[in-house]
């Protein structure tokens, strides 16, 4: 379902493959259609590319910077750009352009992990709940209540002090996977409702019970049928927490618990330079650029996917 | 199979089918056979084979009915990928050749497109084409025509009833359409609050109706040649409504809105009888041999009510 999300990056060489395929009179399947569709939106190419840069500076940082983004000079704190440093130096005279690429890696790691698991575990849940309808429902909805009445913070608090209790030292992979795993328990269940909602529509078409008068299977009803008719709504929800999700984490980070050094995030960096936003507005600002475009490069992808699958169109 | 709105028509359909959702829908008791087999508590499996495949079903709304996110082409095909084993390829090479027995110009191209870049009529052949790609022994078609303007109605019937010749195939119509069912129909079933009320040939249930709902909706039919030929005569409705079927009255449920109810109506519910030896004419009616004697000689119902 997020597959698209997943790949567009890398636009997916062998459909492009498969389309080129002379023999036009075949109907493509639901993805290769949408996939066709995709292909002509100026959007998608553009939010692409964004992603696509973004990506390349996750994995490899050290292509657009040779700065340490841990070396702090003091003497330097809170320079405005300037030849040495492109876009200055925080408060502990780090090189906040050297900060802002090493930070790429975590930060998208946190926020499509967390939107993929979230958006996942949710949606199978409100797929299945709002298909089978009756007790596993009512069961599956209860459980999922239970995860969204717990508050955020104090839900983030409660997880990441027992796993991780302060004061210890932890590597960045394995806290990456715990602030990921934080968000995606306490965030599924508004995917899980998304969903279900959807489903529940989609269940009580005649077009489900035609394929049903069909002899369609179960899994193929819920599968092929139902769910396609489901993504849009989940895919937009999906692209906008993406934002949220690194929003989170920089919460979590505030409060000590998220990421931390010597792992750098533009959440962390945000945190870390909001008490002296009018003294170096710079070490805020650029971070903060940063996530704008990056969650306005997802936003882009998801309206772009959300709009080739519907073959219905504009 | 005839009756209004609410009568059970539909739910009757689905439940041959299989398909009705299971809560809130029940079935309590009853038979549905298919070629001899007892299909009520037959195994899920063996039922879900046989729909598609030895029975299959269209929908009033043909839009509704198509999945609107897959091309028409892609649905149709589905059935002989999944259940014939055709590569995609060939099962789409067979879809365009259902389109083209279903007369949609332009087939081939037209298989790639979707739902909702089709006309009404246009779609309710798609979805014929769709229930006959496996062909099965048996259609059900459930309001095919109703949601479709008249002269459209008359080619879907046309296609159907040639279908239906050429395929040897049982086509069992649910409307409430009397001039529809006149034309396609060797026995007809009218229903009225989910039972079936009379049941026999077309021919003699239009020559002798036996129940008095069933003469009602025949009298309600503006008609050309109308009595006196008056302009502007009143229509002549069945009086009342049909009765939520979750209060059914007691006695005949037809009662209320009959024109010749007596007492006994109101106390006894009459069960389904035969009524006419040798034209295995049924109905559930306490006075139907007296209505089957009056025969086409007979008043209106509506006369009946103001004399």
């Amino acid at each position: 379902m997020t597959e698209p999300l997943l790949h567009a990056g890398t636009a997916r060489p062998g459909d492009a493959g498969e389309e080129a395929d002379p023999d036009v009179e075949h109907p493509g399947g639901f993805w290769s259609d949408a996939w066709r569709r995709l292909r002509g939106r100026p959007l998608f190419w553009v939010a692409s590319a964004i992603i696509l840069v973004l990506l390349v500076m996750a994995v490899f940082p050290s292509l657009f910077t040779a700065v340490d983004p841990r070396a702090a000079d003091l003497a330097g704190s809170g320079a405005t750009p300037g030849p040495d440093a492109p876009l200055g130096r925080d408060l502990q005279g780090r090189d906040v352009y050297a900060r802002a690429i090493y930070g790429a890696g975590p930060t998208l790691a946190v926020g499509v992990l967390a939107t993929l698991g979230t958006v996942l575990l949710g949606a199978l849940a409100g797929l299945l709940g709002g298909y089978r309808g009756g007790w596993p429902d009512s069961l599956l909805s209860r459980f999922a209540e239970v995860f969204a009445g717990l508050p955020f913070v104090l839900g983030g608090i409660v997880i990441l002090t027992t796993y991780n209790p302060p004061g210890q030292l932890v590597g960045e992979s394995r806290l990456v996977v715990q602030v990921v795993a934080t968000i995606v328990v306490l965030s599924w269940p508004m995917a899980m409702r998304i969903m279900r909602a959807a489903t529940i529509t989609a269940r009580d078409q005649d077009y489900v019970r035609a394929a049903r008068a069909l002899g369609a299977g179960r899994l193929r009803v819920v599968f092929r049928h139902i769910l396609p008719n489901t993504l849009a709504p989940v895919l937009v929800y999906a692209t906008i927490q993406l934002g949220a999700f690194i929003g989170a984490e920089a919460t979590l980070s505030f409060l000590g618990i998220g990421l931390k050094d010597p792992v750098v995030s533009w959440g962390v960096m945000i945190a870390e330079s909001q008490d002296r936003v009018a003294q170096i507005p710079h070490a805020i600002l650029f971070p903060a650029g940063f996530l704008v475009v990056t969650v306005l490069a997802f936003v882009m992808l998801g309206d772009a996917v959300r709009d080739a699958l519907d073959p219905r169109g504009r | 199979m005839l009756g209004e709105s609410g009568s059970g028509k539909s739910v009757t359909a689905q439940t041959v089918m299989g398909i009705l959702d299971a809560p809130p829908g029940r079935i309590t008791a009853g038979s549905v056979r298919f070629r001899g087999e007892e299909l009520l508590g037959a195994d899920p499996e063996r039922r879900r084979l046989l729909r598609g495949e030895s029975m299959a079903m269209i929908f009033q709304d043909a839009l509704s009915a198509l999945n609107p996110v897959y091309s028409v082409g892609f649905q149709i095909a589905e059935q002989f990928r999944f259940r014939r084993g055709m590569s995609r390829k060939d099962a789409t090479a067979r879809a365009a050749e259902m389109l083209d027995l279903v007369r949609i110009p332009n087939a081939k191209q037209r298989v790639k497109e979707y739902p909702h870049q089709f006309s009404g009529g246009m779609r309710q052949r798609v979805m014929i084409a769709m229930a006959l790609a496996l062909d099965p022994d048996l259609l059900i078609a459930d309001e095919p025509t109703t949601a479709l303007d008249v002269t459209v109605q008359a080619q879907i019937m046309d296609l159907l009833d040639e279908q239906r010749r050429e395929r040897g195939m049982g086509l069992i119509l649910i409307t409430h359409d009397l001039g529809v069912v006149a034309e396609v129909a060797d026995r007809i079933a009218v229903m009225y609050a989910g039972r079936i009320v009379e049941h026999t040939n077309a021919a003699t249930l239009y020559a002798r109706p036996a129940h008095p709902y069933t003469r009602g909706l025949m009298d309600s039919v503006p008609r050309v040649d109308d009595a006196g030929g008056v302009r502007g005569a009143p229509l002549r409705p069945v009086p009342g409504l049909p009765p939520s079927l979750t209060a059914i009255p007691r006695g005949c449920p037809f009662h209320p809105r009959c024109a010749y109810a007596q007492d006994v109506c109101v106390d006894e519910y009459p069960p389904l009888r035969e009524v006419e030896e040798g034209h295995a004419h049924e109905a559930a009616c306490h006075f139907a041999e007296r209505f089957v004697a009056e025969g086409p000689d007979r008043p209106a119902t509506q006369e009946v009510v103001s004399g």
